[in-house]
């Protein structure tokens, strides 16, 4: 059968305006397939985290020694994790007053606007805090795959740095 | 006078037609494609105004911990460090009575540890969660996270616990 040239060119029209929608549906679908975390920096976070490194423990490391302030339970962890007089490591008591402290401030769970959140410090050797840290403790709670609000606060220790990062998930 | 309507027109003009449509249909598809694809780009930049509006509303409000009347300066460095002491006894101050004008409330409130009683008096200070400074009827509240700190005669230390600093403002019509 012989076809009118009128034909083929609507078939060609038809041709590319079916390649477009398939290019178009896989590029939707792999963007919809792989949604990757929207992260955003939350000033209210880094407040948080700035406040809690403040936070005097019941950690008291020797007879007659002080209360240690948090950050300093942090570096203590890192470094040594000596017990306190309490019997409990540092790590411990900087686990257990963390977790205390997030249970306060933000309930997390499927029926609440935020559902889960992860809390993590971590060394680093060297000053710009790339690549994979040395662990320092982790605390999470609920789902956090989707987008997240997050911010990281800085404690010095040399020769590095421990990074506390806290993320706060939608 | 030429008469269009007979005018011949070559078949190579025809082409020139059909590839102008086939071109013009092309360049339509991808315009609605584009507004679609921005439509959906742009929709989340409200909500991003907005939050970046009330992230600096929670920073002026955590300026406030900064003041001579909030501020704890017994030791270090510390700039969200407020001295609760100072508060509970400015609570019964009456000179200080109208001070923070455009405020409709003013609170500081410890986050943990909590205690069994809310509202702080000179009476149950320190064991309990909030001091009230101001507080009006009609307020659209803010809150920023600070320390709360004291000197704690138990352990012969200064002891922060985290706290935050509300304020409420007057909504605007």
């Amino acid at each position: 059968m012989k076809k009118k040239k009128g034909q083929e060119e609507i078939m060609g029209f038809v041709l590319i305006v079916v390649l477009i929608v398939v290019v178009f549906v896989i590029f939707l679908g792999i963007k919809l397939r792989n949604p990757e975390p929207a992260q955003k920096q939350s000033e209210i976070i880094y407040q948080f985290l700035e406040s809690s490194m403040e936070q005097t423990t019941e950690c008291v490391l020797n007879q007659n020694s002080r209360n240690v302030v948090m950050d300093d339970l942090i570096k203590e962890c890192y470094s040594n994790n000596n017990v306190c007089i309490s019997g409990e490591t540092s790590c411990e008591t900087v686990e257990d007053t963390m977790n205390d402290i997030l249970n306060n401030t933000w309930k997390v769970g499927a029926e609440y606007p935020y559902k889960g959140y992860e809390i993590k410090a971590d060394y680093f050797d060297n000053s710009s805090s790339q690549g994979k840290g040395e662990k320092v403790f982790l605390i999470s709670s609920g789902n956090c795959n989707r987008s997240f609000d997050g911010n990281s606060y800085w404690i010095p220790q040399f020769p590095g740095s421990i990074i506390v990062s806290a993320k706060l998930c939608a | 006078m030429m008469d269009l309507h007979h005018v011949k027109y070559s078949r190579g003009q025809f082409k020139i037609q059909q590839m102008v449509f086939v071109l013009i249909a092309i360049i339509i598809l991808f315009g609605i494609v584009s507004v679609f694809f921005v439509s959906i780009k742009f929709s989340s930049l409200h909500s991003d105004v907005e939050n970046q509006k009330k992230e600096a509303v929670l920073e002026q409000v955590r300026k406030m911990a900064g003041t001579p009347e909030f501020v704890w300066t017994s030791s270090g460095s510390c700039a969200a460090c407020v001295d609760l002491d100072k508060l509970i006894l400015l609570k019964n101050r009456t000179s200080y009575k109208g001070f923070w004008k455009d405020i409709s409330l003013l609170k500081v409130s410890r986050v943990y540890p909590r205690y069994q009683t809310e509202e702080c008096t000179l009476l149950n200070y320190p064991d309990c969660n909030s001091i009230t400074l101001v507080k009006g009827d009609n307020y659209e509240s803010y809150e920023s996270f600070v320390s709360l700190c004291r000197y704690d005669g138990g352990i012969g230390q200064t002891r922060c616990e985290m706290g935050k600093i509300i304020m409420g403002f007057e909504p605007v019509k």
